[in-house]
């Protein structure tokens, strides 16, 4: 787990991780972990969670079933 | 392969609806730009030119077989099909233009479809290994220890075949008799 978090907050990477029509990145401006999430066909991203938590952000990330 | 239909029955129903307004000019032909951006995002997924004829035909071709489908022959309502299917939306963390995760996958499931049906004739790896029939004397001959030295005009391949069968006879007798030395 601590790789997945220290690759996120690579700042010369841009890493994402993405489940169903969420994903996960680390705000290096905010210094949070935002999971956004991308309907199909809805031209919006929205914001589901953010959190300093990565253990809370990846509840949030892994909870879309779609 | 039913996944592989599943989108083309999917992309037929959104070709049967009107394009969406954003995609037209004001002479209701598809702006210019919008095929441009439907080729480079589905060449940039599905490897090139060649492979996208093939999944714009596996889409929208009425005839059975592949006849690859270029993007000029699209009609304003496959077009507006496309770009529903591949559903840009902004990123707002890298502030680039990306496309939906559905198209993602199923741009995915069509290649390997369509390759599978266009490409018929089976796959013979050159290098590694020769088109030899699996039952031919000469593979025999390398099952029992010996080595191919030369073959296609002299150009030489190495590959020794351990055996235990080596070790203990240096000839075979065949099935219709003959026999082979082929050390």
């Amino acid at each position: 787990m601590d790789n997945i978090e220290k690759a996120l907050r690579d700042e010369t990477k841009h890493v994402r991780i993405t489940h169903a029509y969420r994903w996960l990145v680390w705000s290096n401006e905010q210094n949070v972990y935002i999971v956004y999430e991308k309907r199909p066909y809805s031209r919006n991203v929205t914001d589901v969670i953010q959190t300093d938590s990565f253990e809370i952000a990846l509840y949030f990330l892994l909870e879309d079933k779609a | 392969m039913d996944n592989a239909l599943a989108v083309r029955a999917k992309l037929l129903k959104w070709a049967d609806l009107d394009p969406p307004e954003d995609i037209l000019d004001d002479d209701g032909k598809v702006r210019a730009g919008v095929k441009g951006a439907i080729v480079g995002t589905m060449n940039r997924k599905c490897g090139g030119d060649a492979n996208r004829r093939l999944i714009l035909s596996w889409l929208f071709s009425p005839f059975e077989g592949l006849e690859p489908i270029s993007s000029k022959e699209l009609t304003n309502k496959q077009v507006g099909a496309l770009v529903r299917w591949i559903d840009w939306y902004k990123d707002p963390d890298i502030n680039e233009w990306l496309t939906g995760a559905d198209f993602d996958k199923e741009i995915l499931i069509l290649l390997t479809a369509t390759t599978l049906v266009y490409n018929k004739s089976p796959l013979v790896v050159k290098d590694e290994h020769p088109a030899i029939d699996p039952f031919s004397p000469l593979l025999l001959g390398v099952d029992l220890g010996g080595e191919i030295v030369a073959i296609d005009d002299g150009e030489t391949i190495k590959e020794e075949a351990e055996s235990h069968a080596h070790k203990r006879h240096r000839q075979r007798t065949i099935d219709n008799g003959d026999i082979l030395d082929y050390f």
